[in-house]
């Protein structure tokens, strides 16, 4: 069973961060198909959150697939990732690390390559919704 | 919600009532004993009578000392269980509590009055009841009852008074919502209308009766020099009268008039010329110049000849009529004041 | 949807000031709803309006089914025990359930004969938490309840409250100065301030409907129609705004970003995170 944690600092929506937190553990092996979620109960006990959140980050995992609810017994995993795990990105990787080497060569220091990277992710991203 | 008010004023009632009962006990025990003297006294023919009656008199002095708790129980009383009982819930916050906990408004003022002023009652007419039949021997042998002090120990008034301090506190508990606020209110007020009703009222609860007093050589008399430089002559003291209520001695002729500066310069011309200060030169104590005294018997027998004293007085026979018409006054307050406290709480509190 | 709390024209006024006017508020049953405002907004008198402690001066609040009531500072009757608090309530309600109550007692690991002002700051948060939900109310309506705990004890409190609300399922309506706390809690926003309604929504759709925007300086008066200027900061170089748009935003000048509940609260107050000195607290207003 894995146990959820807040960051209250991220900026990222409490509900956000429990669908996000079960797809890494997902990603990492640390859940598997047919292990229980935590109950809304647990959760809420632990993190002082309201139970409307984790109902909706839990129903969020079944409509990705990823969860079932069984009434009376609580949400299980159904599912895996369907993308591979970051294990198996093996050309985007090297691509990435290609592109790091050019850009410290071109004078750019840690900052500026994050910043470089969220804006351009952004703008990408923008443009997907527009 | 009467656990609830009762439960409020537990530990202070706990208090209260061994106290209470030390009293009780004290009072019981000892005025057993002063029956028996009494009863001595008065099955006495012989000789030693008047020793009988000086002992009799005599007796527990300490235990008299009660009677300065039945003057201040009322205020204590009306300070410590009425003013705290809206006062110090609206301070702390804790009526946010029990108005919210499902019994109404009305409910919880009237129960709590109902409780407090049940308590009260007890208290106050145990012990009042108490020291009214342990004093009888004093009042049967000279005590004057009617008399301001003796009266407000007595009888039934100590309980209304008790009641009005009560309905004092909380109706000031009330409006002022602080208690230690609330409390001074209470005292303030308690012995303010006390005094107004001994002093202004029970004076004149019933027309005073009016006793003339020949002026004698032994009747005291003081004199005082006036701003004109004329001569004021007054009682040396008040005339007492047994078992009355002395209000007020003055001088007057047979149609009632007093006498006039005039009159006075011209039948006491001899004391004129005496320099002040005059209040040493009253007929009694003291060793007053063979002149002076020369003058004042003068002065006393001229005016005697048309001038009498008037004693305005209220009769010991009138003294359960003054307790309970005070009473009911007092009585008549606290049910006011209570209901303006009911009120409050009810429709101002919000 | 039902309701759980209803204002109209909702208004009080103490004297010659208006504590809170014109509120017109419906909240949804089921929601935790939190109350945010600077002090004197209004938030207290809202809330004692809801549960009769007050009576409006014009307007009226309605709600539906029992309410239970936590009072600011958690007033407990000081010299009385745990045990009499519990007996009190037994009293003083017909609805009380003495099992539910005991246990929750002897869940919190409270010593029965123990005095009240013998208690902590979270004890007695706790006792009177208990005190008010033993008549099981439909709505249960909190007056600051955390704002005198440590850390700890605020985060158990919350914790059985939530608790509470997942098992039973209640509405909740509490008012707090600390929005971060709110943001875990609470899935309804009330903002008052100067004694009226400046927001009342969802958490979700609050977040879904504004953005943070960033970019060079420019005249906001000439934006788009669809976004709305929550509260904007200039430099000579670049503009700042909190706006609440309806869709997105499609012009590549602004670089746009979401926000928290607490960043959205600030903007609508007035002060944006960057345009207060970080010294000053959360919602204080300098009187």
């Amino acid at each position: 069973m894995i146990e959820f944690h807040l960051d209250s600092r991220s900026g990222v929506s409490p509900y956000q961060q429990i669908v996000q937190q079960v797809r890494h553990a997902l990603r990492l092996g640390l859940l598997e198909p047919g292990e229980q979620l935590p109950t809304v109960k647990d959760v809420v006990a632990t993190l002082a959150i309201n139970p409307n959140t984790v109902l909706k980050a839990y129903r969020e995992l079944e409509h990705a697939g990823l969860a079932a609810g069984r009434p009376g017994v609580g949400t299980f995993v159904t599912a895996t990732l369907p993308d591979a795990p970051l294990a198996a990105q093996g050309p985007l990787r090297r691509e990435l690390e290609r592109w790091l080497v050019k850009a410290r060569a071109a004078g750019l220091d840690d900052e500026s390559i994050e910043a470089l990277f969220r804006d351009s992710f952004r703008s990408a991203s923008a443009r997907d919704i527009a | 919600m009467i656990w609830m008010a009762w439960r409020q004023l537990r530990t202070s009632a706990a208090v209260v009532g061994l106290a209470l009962v030390a009293l009780l006990v004290t009072l019981a025990v000892t005025g057993v004993h002063l029956n028996h003297e009494y009863s001595a006294y008065r099955a006495c023919r012989d000789i030693g009578c008047d020793g009988l009656l000086a002992q009799l008199q005599q007796s527990y002095p300490h235990v008299m000392l009660i009677g300065v708790l039945l003057l201040a129980g009322p205020a204590v009383l009306g300070i410590f269980w009425g003013a705290p009982l809206v006062g110090r819930e609206m301070e702390s916050g804790t009526y946010r509590l029990a108005w919210t906990q499902g019994v109404s408004r009305t409910r919880w003022i009237s129960t709590r009055v109902l409780v407090g002023a049940l308590t009260v009652l007890v208290t106050s007419g145990l012990l009042a009841f108490a020291f009214s039949w342990w004093s009888k021997p004093f009042d049967l042998t000279g005590t004057t009852r009617i008399d301001p002090t003796n009266f407000a120990q007595r009888g039934v008034v100590p309980v209304a008074y008790a009641l009005f301090a009560f309905g004092l506190g909380v109706a000031a508990g009330a409006l002022v919502r602080r208690t230690l606020a609330a409390m001074a209110v209470t005292l303030v007020g308690f012995v303010g209308i006390r005094m107004i009703v001994q002093y202004l009222v029970r004076p004149h609860l019933m027309t005073p009766l009016t006793k003339v007093v020949a002026l004698g050589p032994r009747m005291p008399l003081s004199f005082k020099r006036t701003l004109g430089g004329g001569l004021q002559l007054l009682p040396g003291h008040d005339i007492s009268l047994p078992h009355a209520w002395t209000l007020g001695t003055t001088l007057a002729d047979a149609s009632g008039h007093p006498p006039s500066s005039a009159f006075l310069n011209h039948a006491c011309t001899g004391l004129l010329h005496i320099p002040p200060p005059s209040h040493a030169l009253s007929g009694r104590g003291g060793v007053p110049p063979a002149q002076v005294m020369a003058a004042m018997q003068t002065c006393v027998q001229n005016v005697s000849a048309r001038y009498h004293l008037l004693v305005s007085y209220q009769p010991g026979s009138r003294f359960w009529a003054f307790q309970w018409i005070e009473s009911g006054i007092f009585v008549g307050l606290a049910v006011a004041l209570l209901g303006i406290a009911v009120y409050w709480v009810r429709r101002r509190l919000v | 949807m039902t309701s759980a709390l209803t204002a109209t024209g909702l208004g009080k006024r103490f004297g010659s000031k208006w504590a809170l006017r014109d509120c017109d508020l419906d909240i949804p049953e089921g929601r935790v709803a939190g109350l945010v405002g600077p002090n004197g907004a209004g938030k207290s008198t809202l809330l004692q309006l809801a549960v009769r402690l007050l009576e409006p001066t014009e307007g009226q609040v309605q709600v539906d089914g029992k309410i239970g009531f936590l009072a600011q500072d958690a007033p407990l009757y000081a010299s009385m025990s745990v045990a009499d608090h519990l007996r009190f309530g037994r009293h003083m309600n017909s609805d009380w359930d003495d099992a539910f109550a005991q246990r929750r007692i002897s869940d919190l690991g409270l010593d029965h004969r123990q005095r009240a002002e013998g208690l902590s700051g979270g004890q007695r948060a706790q006792l009177a938490l208990t005190l008010a939900l033993a008549k099981r109310p439909d709505l249960l309506l909190l007056d600051e309840p955390v704002a005198s705990l440590d850390p700890l004890a605020r985060r158990d409190f919350l914790a059985t409250l939530t608790s509470y609300v997942a098992e039973h399922g209640i509405s909740v309506v509490l008012s707090s100065h600390l929005l971060a706390d709110l943001e875990r809690v609470c899935d309804f926003l009330v903002l008052l301030s100067a004694a009226r309604v400046q927001l009342a929504a969802d958490v979700d759709t609050l977040l879904a409907d504004h953005r943070r925007i960033v970019g060079p300086r420019r005249d906001l008066a000439r934006l788009a129609s669809d976004l709305h200027v929550v509260w904007s900061s200039h430099t000579d170089k670049q503009t700042t705004a909190v706006v609440r748009v309806e869709g997105a935003i499609h012009d590549p000048a602004w670089q746009v970003e979401e926000l928290s509940l607490e960043d959205v609260v600030l903007a609508y107050m007035g002060g944006g995170p960057e345009a207060e000195p970080p010294a000053r607290p959360m919602l204080g207003v300098a009187r």
